[in-house]
C-alpha cells in the first residue's frame, strides 16, 4: 500500500490569534465603564472585550496594545480586529488601525488511521519528541514553517503555526511520516 | 411566590422612609430647614412611591380586615381622624388579600368609576371626611357619606354637577341590597342628575360610588384644571370639617410648589458652597475643543516612545509608509460596519445589589448576588440571596 498524496482532509481552523496597536493610550476604565460586552480586570491590567459577529474576545492594554482571539480564519481575525477598534473610536479614542499581524493560527485535523507514536518518534529523532509521562501527544516541530504538530495515538492531530498556509503545508508535510507508523499492520 | 414579597415590601419600604427621616431630621434642623420642609419630603416620597406601582398594598394603617383605602398619614393635620374601619354594625367580610381601589378615569378626566373585587359583600358604608386612594396614587376626598352597595354600574360626573356639592351631609342609606339597585345617595337628585347610565351590570363586582366628590389632591400634579375645579367646588362646602380640609388642601397645594423649591435651592446652596474653595477648570472653562483632548494629553506622556517609533517607520521606506497609510483607513467607518445588535436591552429591569462572585465559563455566565433590589416589570423586590445563570 502506497501512502496516496490525494486525500482530503478535513483541517478545521479553530483558533486565529492576532495583534493590533491602535497607537493611542487607552484608559481601561473608560472603556470598562462604558463599554459594551467588557470585563475589566485590573488586577491584571486589561480588559476583555467580546464580540458576537466574528465571535471574538480581545485582550485590550492601555498601551494600545490589543490581542484578538476566537477567528476562525484570518479575514474573520482581521474584520473582527477592526470592528473592535472602531468601538473604541465610538467610545471616544483617537483610534488608528496599524500594525495588523495574525500570530498563530490553530488547527485541528483528524486522521482516519491509529498512530503508533514511540514507532514515530523512533523514526523522526531530532524533531519529534515524546514524552508520555508529561503529554500524552508526540510534538513535531517544523522549522522552516516554524509550526508544530502534537501527534495523539488517537490519530487526530493539532497542528499550530503563524498562519494558515503555513498549518496547511505542515500537515501535508507529516502526513505520510504518520501514515508509515499507523497502527493497522500488525 | 412572591405574595411574601408583597406582604412584607411596603413595611420594608416604609421601615426605609421613616428610618431616612428620622436621621436628617436633625440634619435638616440644623440647616434651619422648617419641619414641614421635611413632612412634605416624606409624604411626596411615599407618593412616588406609590404611583409607581412598585408595591403592592402600601398602607399606612394596617388594617386587613378593612378596605384599602390609603390614607397618607400626613394628612391627619388637616383631616380629622378619619374612620377606616367599617363600622361593625355592617358584616364586615374578612378579606383573604387585601383588596384595593381601583379607579378609571375615562378620557375626559372628570368621570370615575370605582371597583372593588369580588371578595366583597356589599353593603359597604363609607363615613364622610375619608380620602381614597387609588391604585394609580389618586386621592379622592370623600366629602359626603356614602353607602355602597352592589348595582348597575354608574358613571359619575362630578364636576358637571356643581349641584352636588350643596348636598347635606346626612347618612343616607339604601335600604334595599337588590343587585339592580343602585348606589346613591340622595336618590332624585342624583339619579336625576347621572349622566350616562350604563346599564351593563354584568360585572357585578364593580359598581359606582355616587355622590363622592373628587377633589384630587396634590399628589396627582398632572391633571391642574380638575385640580382647581374641585378645589373649588370642595370650597362651596358648608360642612365646617371639610372646610378645614378644603382650605387646607389649596394651601398644601401652594405649598407644595415653593416646598420643593426651597428643597432644591437648598441643594444648589449645599453644592456652591462646597465648591467654593476649588476653581473649576474644566466644564464650562474648559478650553480644549472636545473630548478626545483627553486622550491627546495621555498621548504627550508617551509621545516620545510613539513618535520615535513612527519616525523610525517613516524613515525606512516609502512603501512602508505607504502601507501604514493603507492600514489606516478605520477612519471610514462604512466599511468597518458597525455591531449591528446594540442596544437590545435598554430596559428598565434593574437589580441594585452586592455580589457574592460572578463567574465566566467561555460564555456561560452565573451570578451569586445578595442583599438586593430588583426592579422586574415595574415592580420592586428585595432578596437576600439571588442566584442567576445566563448565557452571552
Amino acid at each position: 500500500m502506497e501512502p496516496s498524496n490525494d486525500v482530503a482532509l478535513d483541517i478545521i481552523i479553530t483558533n486565529v490569534v492576532s495583534v493590533f496597536r491602535t497607537r493611542c493610550h487607552l484608559n481601561l476604565h473608560t472603556i470598562g465603564l462604558e463599554g459594551s460586552n467588557v470585563i475589566y480586570k485590573p488586577e491584571m491590567g486589561k480588559v476583555l472585550m467580546k464580540l458576537r459577529k466574528p465571535r471574538i474576545t480581545a485582550s485590550i492594554w492601555s498601551s494600545g496594545k490589543i490581542i484578538c482571539t476566537g477567528a476562525t480564519s484570518e479575514e474573520e481575525a482581521k474584520l473582527g480586529a477592526r470592528r473592535l477598534a472602531r468601538c473604541l473610536q465610538k467610545i471616544g479614542f483617537k483610534v488608528r488601525f496599524s500594525d495588523f499581524k495574525v500570530v498563530n493560527v490553530l488547527a485541528v485535523c483528524s486522521l482516519p488511521f491509529q498512530i503508533r507514536l514511540i514507532e514515530f518518534t523512533k523514526n523522526n529523532r531530532p524533531i519529534a519528541s515524546y514524552e508520555p509521562e508529561i503529554h500524552p501527544a508526540a510534538s513535531y516541530r517544523i522549522k522552516n514553517l516554524r509550526s508544530t504538530v502534537q501527534v495523539f495515538s488517537t490519530g487526530s492531530i493539532t497542528v499550530t503555526g503563524p498562519n494558515v498556509q503555513s498549518v496547511a503545508s505542515a500537515v501535508e508535510q507529516i502526513y505520510p511520516l504518520l501514515f508509515e507508523c499507523q497502527k493497522t499492520r500488525s | 411566590m412572591m405574595l411574601s414579597n408583597a406582604n412584607t415590601l411596603p413595611k420594608l419600604y416604609l421601615s426605609v422612609i421613616e428610618d431616612v427621616i428620622e436621621s436628617i431630621r436633625e440634619l435638616f434642623s440644623d440647616e434651619g430647614v422648617e419641619e414641614r420642609v421635611l413632612d412634605n419630603l416624606r409624604q411626596l416620597w411615599e407618593s412616588k412611591v406609590i404611583q409607581s406601582k412598585a408595591v403592592e398594598g402600601f398602607m399606612k394603617d394596617s388594617n386587613p380586615s378593612n378596605f384599602v383605602l390609603q390614607l397618607p398619614a400626613n394628612y391627619s393635620q388637616s383631616l380629622h381622624k378619619p374612620t377606616v374601619v367599617i363600622p361593625a354594625a355592617q358584616n364586615v367580610p374578612s378579606f383573604s388579600s387585601k383588596p384595593t381601589l381601583h379607579v378609571f378615569q375615562s378620557s375626559c378626566g372628570s368621570v370615575a368609576t370605582f371597583s372593588l373585587p369580588a371578595g366583597i359583600t356589599y353593603p359597604v358604608q363609607i363615613p364622610a371626611g375619608v380620602t381614597l386612594q387609588t391604585a394609580s396614587g389618586h386621592f379622592y376626598k370623600v366629602n359626603v357619606p356614602v353607602m355602597v352597595t352592589r348595582g348597575a354600574q354608574h358613571v359619575l360626573n362630578p364636576l358637571s354637577h356643581p349641584a352636588a356639592v350643596a348636598r347635606s351631609s346626612a347618612l343616607t342609606h339604601l335600604s334595599d341590597p337588590a343587585p339592580a339597585a343602585s348606589v346613591c345617595e340622595t336618590p332624585p337628585n342624583r339619579q336625576s342628575a347621572d349622566g350616562a347610565l350604563l346599564s351593563a351590570s354584568d360585572t357585578q363586582s364593580e359598581f359606582t360610588l355616587d355622590g363622592i366628590e373628587f377633589s384630587p389632591q396634590l399628589a396627582d400634579m398632572s391633571t391642574p384644571p380638575a385640580q382647581a375645579l374641585c378645589s373649588d367646588h370642595s370650597r362651596q362646602q358648608t360642612e365646617t370639617s371639610f372646610r378645614e380640609q378644603s382650605t387646607a388642601l389649596p394651601d398644601l397645594q401652594t405649598e407644595a410648589a415653593p416646598d420643593i423649591k426651597l428643597e432644591t435651592e437648598l441643594q444648589t446652596d449645599l453644592k456652591l458652597n462646597q465648591l467654593l474653595d476649588i476653581t473649576q477648570l474644566d466644564g464650562v472653562a474648559d478650553s480644549s475643543s472636545d473630548t478626545e483632548e483627553e486622550d491627546e494629553d495621555d498621548d504627550d506622556d508617551d509621545l516620545g516612545l510613539v513618535g520615535e517609533n513612527e519616525f523610525l517607520g517613516m524613515i525606512n521606506a516609502n512603501e512602508e509608509e505607504e502601507l501604514e497609510e493603507e492600514e489606516d483607513p478605520l477612519n471610514s467607518g462604512d466599511d468597518v460596519s458597525e455591531q449591528d445588535i446594540p442596544e437590545i436591552f435598554d430596559t428598565e429591569n434593574v437589580i441594585v445589589c452586592q455580589y457574592d462572585k460572578i463567574h465566566r465559563s467561555k460564555n456561560r455566565w452565573k451570578f451569586y448576588l445578595k442583599d438586593g433590589v430588583m426592579c422586574y416589570g415595574g415592580k420592586d423586590y428585595v432578596f437576600s440571596k439571588a442566584v442567576g445563570e445566563a448565557e452571552w
